[in-house]
């Protein structure tokens, strides 16, 4: 057992403990509170009255998917060779020995939702896996292996039709793959539960979760027109979307709300590499709070930002995004957008003693991010 | 609410034009009546046509968003001919520059969608010219299945090594195609719609199946008079509905086209013949079809051309001899009942859509100008500034 003691513990969904105690047995949060009591030959660390937030939640991430530095034999997260691949795992391709999850963990990152990344042809890419970010084997530092079914829409999935003719090469045609694997996979569920006789399919397997409701499709979309696609074929077979991206949320925020749709918004500081980003502004995050959605600020790490977490939430907080909501975006909504709430996200009894140790100002220049915990274990 | 006073207001059904006013309320015609006195907004048409909002029987818009280059190209699948379970709907991008134009020239609704150098490309949609979420466009979602003959898809596979290199291959293929929808029907009407109860779901062939139940038009692009038989001749053998859109040589069949009861969509027609299919193209077609009892619409296949030029392709035809008041019911409800959407749109009657444009002219005349345009009882274009 230990406990961190002289603390201010910024919970994210039960306020503000100061002069605060954690009580950690096992890697989880045993107590929490002022004047905790623990056993004579439990480890007491005393945290000089320094901040305590829990670890932070990359939404959307690549590490050890698409590997730091190591140009095109690290990078495992785009297959375009399947337009639809829902048998994909993402952690079968994750090296934790990439050094992004150092980089990861010195912003402030302690879980990882990592996923396939998106591109040409790879309308579903496959499932995505919720990761400590640290470890020397995948299998012992995953969350939650499946926890949402990740896919590409609009420009950015489809074969360039005039170059490079190769299916599906318009968007009418992605939208496509998505119906037709879930058409598919529909029929594969409804004989399954029947109990009539068939051969097994892997990647129809893996559409079950989705077709029940159990984890979310999360669909890049930037274009408005993509956005609204995405929830016309969610509506058609009723699933659950997650919106990623989003670079025109701002232009759509009414909808995304009255649709209750929840979006992994960022990076927010973004090249405007390609017309998708053309109206892509800072405010999406503000103007998507503003207007009642439920939102995850991401960092996309693993692709070069990180340890940009803090900054991603202090831009979008720039731009007139509240503090609070701004670190449950990082924190607890991930965890609730992907149903890992029970275990991360925040600081209360019973989740993991995944904690940063911090001093100056959250979402400020001067914040600084010292002892990172996962499962009470210091790892930096 | 809305009252628009003292216009000539055309009719349609009659091709004349009376002094009438029109209540609107709620985004529809309530009332049209020859005097109507409430304390609405009013707009003062003395002097001035009133028209129902025009329609672009035949376009690409928002599917086709070339100044962005490939990102912004849905036009066509370029990978497979076959391609009936796509849907236009899923790439209209409202806020293209057409949009605007047709807003501002009174064309209120289009049907937009794939285009033709697949055999099969996918269904069309028809939509309102106003809005941001083409979901709250739409006036009838899937008004056809749009297919192609002829230069197009033989040019865009054949010059590949690709099938079909033949205008033979491209008629094989879009029989064999029916003929596997047709099969996939029966399993699937013998199943009861259970689809636990049925063989492997295809997404394609079940994209098909409201064509051959006749619920859905076939919209054929077809230029020259043999593509067009082609079409007819496929048509026939599985009893489907068919719509003729271009239909450049039509005027060389126009008594086969009749008697098959084949709505031809004419144009864009102004054409110094880039392509060999359409080295007959003639303004003449349109009073030919008509005369010979065909239903005929007018387009642009906006953006190939631009949909500000709808109301001059309907003044050339009357210019080459098409009755004025079929050429603006070629702009109007001739297209609304081509596709099965007249209930909504085409027409100045009670109990339809507010969708409405007020002229000095007609749109027959070179000099016309669309003053106010209304849709869904909305003013949303005045040429003066709103």
């Amino acid at each position: 057992m230990k406990l961190f003691k002289n603390a201010v513990i910024n919970t994210v969904t039960s306020g503000v403990i100061t002069n605060g105690s954690i009580l950690v047995e096992n890697g989880l949060i045993k107590d929490i509170g002022k004047d905790i009591k623990c056993d004579f030959d439990c480890e007491i660390i005393d945290l000089e009255g320094k901040t305590i937030y829990p670890g932070f939640i990359d939404g959307h991430s690549h590490l050890g998917l698409n590997e730091r530095a190591i140009g095109k034999v690290g990078q495992d997260g785009h297959d375009e060779t399947f337009p639809a691949a829902p048998e994909l795992r993402a952690f079968d391709g994750i090296n934790p020995h990439d050094d992004a999850f150092d980089i990861a963990i010195r912003g402030g990152i302690t879980t990882a939702i990592i996923s396939p990344s998106s591109g040409i042809g790879a309308v579903i890419a496959g499932t995505m896996s919720a990761v400590k970010t640290k470890g020397d084997c995948i299998d012992e530092m995953i969350v939650d292996s499946f926890v949402g079914m990740r896919g590409t829409m609009g420009p950015s999935a489809k074969f360039p039709a005039l170059i490079m003719p190769k299916f599906p090469s318009s968007r009418t045609s992605v939208s496509a793959v998505i119906r037709e694997l879930l058409l598919k996979s529909k029929q594969y569920m409804l004989k399954k539960e029947a109990g009539i006789k068939q051969a097994y399919m892997i990647s129809f397997e893996n559409m079950i979760p989705v077709l029940k409701q159990e984890v979310p499709l999360v669909i890049h979309a930037n274009l408005k027109e993509d956005i609204f696609t995405a929830i016309r074929i969610a509506k058609e077979y009723n699933v659950k979307l997650v919106l990623l991206f989003v670079a025109e949320g701002h232009l759509v925020a009414k909808d995304l709300a009255k649709e209750g749709i929840d979006c992994l918004v960022g990076p927010v500081y973004q090249g405007h590499t390609r017309p998708e980003y053309r109206y892509h502004s800072k405010k999406v995050a503000a103007e998507l709070a503003k207007h009642g959605v439920r939102i995850s600020l991401i960092a996309n790490s693993g692709n070069g930002k990180s340890d940009s977490i803090n900054v991603q939430a202090a831009l979008a907080i720039a731009q007139g995004l509240d503090e609070k909501t701004a670190l449950k975006a990082i924190t607890i909504n991930v965890a609730k957008i992907f149903n890992l709430d029970k275990c991360v996200g925040s600081l209360e009894v019973g989740k993991h003693a995944d904690f940063l140790v911090t001093e100056g100002r959250i979402f400020s220049r001067d914040f600084l991010i010292g002892d990172v915990y996962i499962l009470g274990e210091k790892v930096n | 609410m809305l009252l628009i006073k003292n216009g000539n207001v055309f009719d349609t059904k009659t091709g004349e034009y009376n002094k009438l006013d029109i209540l609107i309320n709620d985004g529809k015609i309530e009332k049209i009546s020859s005097s109507i006195n409430e304390d609405v907004e009013v707009i003062d048409a003395l002097g001035m046509n009133v028209y129902p909002g025009f329609i672009d029987a035949h376009t690409h818009m928002g599917v086709m968003e070339l100044v962005i280059g490939p990102d912004g190209y849905d036009n066509n699948e370029m990978a497979d001919p076959i391609n009936p379970q796509l849907r236009g709907i899923d790439c209209i991008n409202p806020q293209t520059r057409s949009y605007e134009d047709a807003r501002s020239v009174g064309v209120t609704t289009v049907v937009a969608g794939p285009g033709s150098q697949n055999i099969i490309g996918g269904t069309h949609v028809a939509l309102k010219t106003s809005g941001y979420r083409v979901d709250d466009m739409v006036v009838k979602n899937h008004v056809a299945m749009k297919c192609a003959f002829g230069e197009n898809p033989k040019k865009s596979y054949g010059d590949r090594g690709i099938a079909p290199n033949t205008r033979r291959a491209q008629v094989a293929m879009l029989r064999d195609t029916l003929y596997k929808a047709k099969e996939y029907m029966k399993m699937k009407d013998a199943a009861g719609d259970d689809l636990t109860k049925m063989g492997p779901v295809d997404i394609k062939l079940e994209a098909l199946i409201p064509v051959l139940k006749r619920e859905m038009p076939i919209k054929g692009h077809a230029h020259r008079a043999d593509d067009i038989l082609n079409f007819l001749r496929v048509a026939k053998e599985f009893n489907l509905r068919i719509i003729i859109v271009h239909a450049t040589e039509g005027h060389l069949i126009a008594d086969k086209l009749a008697s098959a009861n084949a709505a031809c969509i004419l144009g864009p027609s102004f054409s110094d013949g880039l392509k060999m299919e359409m080295k007959n193209v003639t303004f003449k077609t349109h009073k030919i079809l008509h005369e010979a009892g065909v239903k005929i619409a007018i387009q642009t296949d906006a953006p190939i051309s631009p949909v500000l030029d709808l109301p001059l392709m309907a003044a050339m035809a009357v210019k080459e001899g098409l009755d004025e008041a079929e050429a603006i019911r070629a702009i109007t409800i001739n297209a609304a009942e081509i596709y099965g959407f007249q209930d909504r749109v085409g027409s100045i009657d009670e109990g339809k859509d507010a969708d409405i444009v007020i002229s000095k002219s007609t749109p027959l005349d070179f000099e016309y100008l669309a003053e106010i345009v209304i849709i869904n009882g909305r003013k949303i274009y005045s040429r003066l500034g709103v």
